[in-house]
């Protein structure tokens, strides 16, 4: 392999590696933050918006209730950001949240790592790289679904503490990252024939 | 198979190892000894160059063609 595009390989390899660990040190530091300040406020705040898109003008009060210690309903109304009173299901849902989305970057990143690591060692055509690409594909093709899911469960915990009758919950579709899932799936295959001639050429002397 | 490998006699003949021959080959003991046993699926071209031009035969004293 020639000697510049190893180096930029080393290279790749090195910065994936920082993004990894920097990635959960963030995610645990994170964590650990969000507890602390939400304990000192006394209350759980949801800063990542929950889209509702209200067919009618509202305002704060409706939402006044026991477990409700803030509203704010931005100008547009199709956000609502709630300053909610601590609970399990808060934390818990919180750290939900955080940890599907953590684990879908991370599991991308962990199966990149390896894949970069064998083709440092000049092996790139094994069969391991084709069930890693494919896991990556099916990770991007299941991310928007999952996504959607997560959104459904919060809205049904958060109609526990929110009456909202006149709202529908959004869902964006991106069809960005389900094209490239299933353009990794197609290099999957060019990887797993690669293999198959690397094995058909091994066994010539 | 219908192809017979010779090589094990060629070898004799020069009174060379398979480890000797290994070594000034470059190629490793465990291929070469698949290549003598005939459990190769083929040989390249530059191999074979290299047989003949170490134990000083022709590529067929090394390989043999057998109705099955």
């Amino acid at each position: 392999m020639e000697a510049r595009s190893e180096k930029m390989l080393k290279v790749v390899r090195g910065a994936l590696s920082v993004v990894w660990y920097l990635l959960i040190i963030l995610l645990f530091g994170l964590s650990v933050y969000w507890i602390v300040e939400n304990r000192r406020k006394g209350h759980v705040s949801f800063d990542v918006p929950f889209d509702y898109y209200l067919t009618e003008v509202v305002s704060s009060e409706r939402f006044a209730n026991e477990n409700i210690l803030s509203v704010k309903i931005y100008d547009n109304q199709a956000r609502i950001k709630l300053d909610i009173k601590e609970s399990f299901v808060s934390y818990a849902l919180f750290f939900f949240n955080l940890l599907v989305e953590a684990f879908f970057v991370l599991m991308i990143l962990w199966q990149l790592r390896k894949i970069f690591n064998s083709i440092n060692l000049q092996e790139p055509f094994i069969y391991d790289n084709v069930k890693r690409i494919k896991k990556i594909a099916l990770l991007f093709i299941l991310y928007y679904p999952v996504e959607w899911l997560l959104k459904g469960i919060n809205h049904l915990i958060i109609l526990k503490y929110v009456h909202l009758s006149s709202s529908v919950l959004s869902f964006s579709i991106d069809f960005t990252l389900i094209l490239v899932g299933l353009m990794l799936y197609v290099i999957a295959d060019v990887f797993k024939y690669g293999y198959e001639l690397q094995q058909e050429n091994k066994e010539f002397v | 198979m219908a192809i017979i490998v010779n090589l094990d006699v060629e070898m004799a003949k020069n009174k060379i190892s398979l480890k000797d021959l290994s070594a000034r080959l470059d190629i490793s003991m465990t291929n070469l000894s698949l290549l003598k046993t005939g459990k190769v699926k083929g040989v390249r071209f530059d191999t074979l160059n290299a047989i003949c031009r170490e134990l000083r035969c022709k590529p067929g004293d090394i390989l043999d063609y057998t109705e099955d």
